[in-house]
């Protein structure tokens, strides 16, 4: 319990600073400053700042620092370019959503802190939800972050820091923290379309369906209850409601920097085309350039991701069927002749015929290691040293284990 | 590779509309959200890319039409119960829930595993040795998450799903599986332990097939391989 109170406070302080940012975003394109979306925006960045470091591959301690120190400086860079920027514009109020009905508020706030508790408390047995933990308990295990899933990563280098298991972290520490995250990103979202009791009334219905929706087996993955710390829930719950409200701000004062661009007087109508005016390489082309590219990027990466899943797959089963059919591998002994066969059956089993005198001892020695130490049924082709040498050496060194030996009669059938 | 990009699209939208109704309730959703702009389309089409709040703003969106188009109070109450009836059973049937009565167990241990599967993995972990365990594909999930240390054979369907654990998927599937598979697959991968429910009912049981049982943990039994002193 105070494991989780000590991690709320610190994520959300955090949270706050990073938030900065989000103030920063709500001047550029000319929007209220609201307390919410900043929290939810600095909330999201603290993630994925830690996911970034996370990914390369460091003792967990030194991953937790580099982590720490990364918030620490967009969270106190955010701040100090937050407070030039706003001193500069006109005085700005930080907005706190307004809901009107008491008792729908209320009735809201009971579903938020049922569904914490809800996760805390109560076991789930849809394990296809816990699947992905096994990168995180690996990083926790062996004390080091890697390329991986990066949340899971993430939540095995915090674990570690919180000292208790990722799946105790998951569902005491990280439980509050991420859904009270991602509820807020919902609120984000939900703000700038709707006002007082409507807004109340749809974030009740977000939350029911938290509880409800997207529960099916290909789906779990994307559940916020039942993975609360997965990376799908992150993508959805969190960075989608939190894009989505940036974008609707932004589009909220188009109309009037619209209004304000046409109240600009033409000074002199018989101005020539200004390129510097009517840049096709501007600020919104770029980034609808880059979206585009960042689109087709993902796109692209989607697709080799799946064609290096199926080569490996493929890739997989060619070697499960070399390695299940029966196989014959020549021995060439130290006169350059063939001095033996070896049959890998079907089952694994190993068949050694012939080896020849114990001049042949050592390269045959290399020869069969490089299928199998023992083999189960060795064939000599008569006990005399010159074809049994080789065998007797190496089973009396103890370099290769022969569970059983014949010795094949090469009696020549003739007159056929 | 735009075309590969929209079969994959495409293949992945059948995947998910073919499993939930959640699906179907967003694309009413995105549709009310541009129905109902009155002037503001750009902005209320932008919250479709945020999938639970879209849903939340079209059932307050339709409450506040059923509420609004009412003027007697009698008639306002009966429809704007109806409306509230309507937009929980939306709600309701787009999904199945977390909170339901199989899963409202509290869990009896910190890592919220069943305390049976949790007590056989400590039980292995504590055995020493090789942690290479065959267990039930319905429980693999759990070992993997809960130590790196165990070497699981029996995963479900997923990448790198060999052949002998389709086999045992099938087995135990059935409710007699043949424990002869299932101990040639276990000796096979070199599983030390295999970890079975107590609720199959063999012809005959794994202790015929060269593992001994090593602990019973509730409906959790272990079996270990014999092997010669």
């Amino acid at each position: 319990m105070i494991r989780a109170a000590v991690f709320f406070v610190i994520f959300y302080i955090l949270a706050y600073f990073l938030g900065s940012w989000a103030d920063v975003l709500s001047a550029k394109i000319r929007s209220e400053r609201s307390f919410v979306f900043t929290i939810a925006f600095g909330g999201c960045i603290e993630m994925l700042a830690g996911m970034l470091v996370c990914l390369l591959p460091l003792p967990v301690k030194t991953a937790a620092a580099a982590s720490a120190a990364l918030v620490l400086i967009l969270a106190v860079s955010g701040f100090i370019v937050s407070r030039r920027i706003l001193q500069k514009k006109e005085k700005t109020v930080l907005k706190f959503p307004g809901y009107a009905d008491a008792a729908l508020t209320a009735a809201a706030i009971a579903l938020l802190i049922f569904e914490i508790f809800a996760v805390m408390t109560f076991r789930t047995e849809i394990t296809e939800a816990i699947k992905p933990v096994r990168t995180a308990t690996f990083v926790f295990d062996s004390g080091r972050t890697m390329a991986g899933d990066p949340m899971m990563v993430f939540i095995g280098m915090l674990s570690s820091v919180f000292g208790c298991h990722p799946l105790e972290f998951i569902y005491s520490a990280a439980a509050p923290v991420f859904i009270v995250l991602y509820n807020l990103c919902y609120i984000a979202a939900i703000d700038p379309v709707l006002s007082g009791r409507e807004k109340t009334v749809a974030f009740i219905a977000a939350e029911l369906l938290t509880l409800r929706g997207f529960q099916s087996a290909a789906a779990s993955a994307a559940t916020l209850l039942l993975c609360p710390a997965g990376t799908w829930v992150y993508i959805i719950h969190g960075i989608c409601p939190v894009a989505s409200a940036l974008l609707i701000r932004y589009v909220n004062n188009l109309p009037e920097t619209a209004e304000e661009e046409a109240i600009v007087p033409d000074d002199d109508p018989e101005e020539e085309w200004d390129m510097k005016k009517h840049r096709i390489v501007n600020a919104r082309n770029l980034a609808i350039a880059l979206a585009v590219l960042a689109a087709v990027l993902v796109g692209a990466v989607a697709v080799l991701n799946n064609k290096i899943n199926k080569l490996y797959d493929v890739t997989v089963s060619l070697e499960r069927d070399m390695s299940g059919a029966c196989a014959v591998f020549e021995y060439s002994g130290s006169g350059g002749k063939t001095d033996g066969y070896l049959l890998k059956t079907s089952d694994g089993k190993i068949t050694f015929i012939g080896g020849g005198g114990a001049e042949n001892a050592n390269s045959l020695k290399a020869f069969l290691e490089g299928y199998s130490s023992t083999v189960d049924t060795w064939y000599v082709y008569s006990e005399e040293d010159d074809d049994a040498g080789a065998m007797r050496e190496l089973t009396s060194s103890g370099a290769i284990k022969a569970d059983r030996v014949y010795v094949i009669d090469r009696k020549e059938i003739t007159g056929l | 590779m735009i075309k590969e990009m929209l079969t994959g699209l495409y293949a992945g939208l059948r995947e998910f509309a073919g499993t939930g109704a959640v699906i179907a309730f967003f694309a009413v959703s995105v549709l009310v959200l541009i129905l109902t702009a009155n002037g503001k389309v750009k902005e209320r089409a932008l919250l479709a890319l945020s999938f639970v709040p879209a849903c939340g703003f079209a059932v307050s969106e339709f409450l506040s039409a059923a509420v609004r188009s009412q003027k007697k109070t009698a008639h306002k109450l009966a429809i704007a119960l109806t409306a509230v009836a309507i937009s929980l059973l939306a709600v309701f049937s787009s999904g199945k829930s977390v909170i339901s009565p199989e899963f409202t167990e509290r869990a009896e241990n910190p890592v919220h595993v069943p305390d049976d599967i949790y007590s056989a993995m400590q039980f292995i972990l504590q055995d020493g040795g090789n942690c290479s365990v065959l267990v039930d594909p319905e429980w693999s999930a759990y070992f993997e998450s809960f130590s790196s240390s165990f070497t699981v054979t029996g995963h479900k369907k997923a990448a790198g799903f060999s052949d002998d654990e389709g086999v045992l998927n099938f087995e135990m599937s059935k409710t007699t599986p043949d424990m002869r598979k299932i101990a040639s697959i276990a000796r096979r991968n070199g599983c030390t332990y295999v970890v079975l429910p107590d609720d199959i009912w063999p012809e005959v049981p794994i202790t015929k097939f060269g593992y001994e049982t090593a602990g019973e943990f509730g409906s959790c039994i272990v079996y270990k391989e014999v092997t010669s002193p």
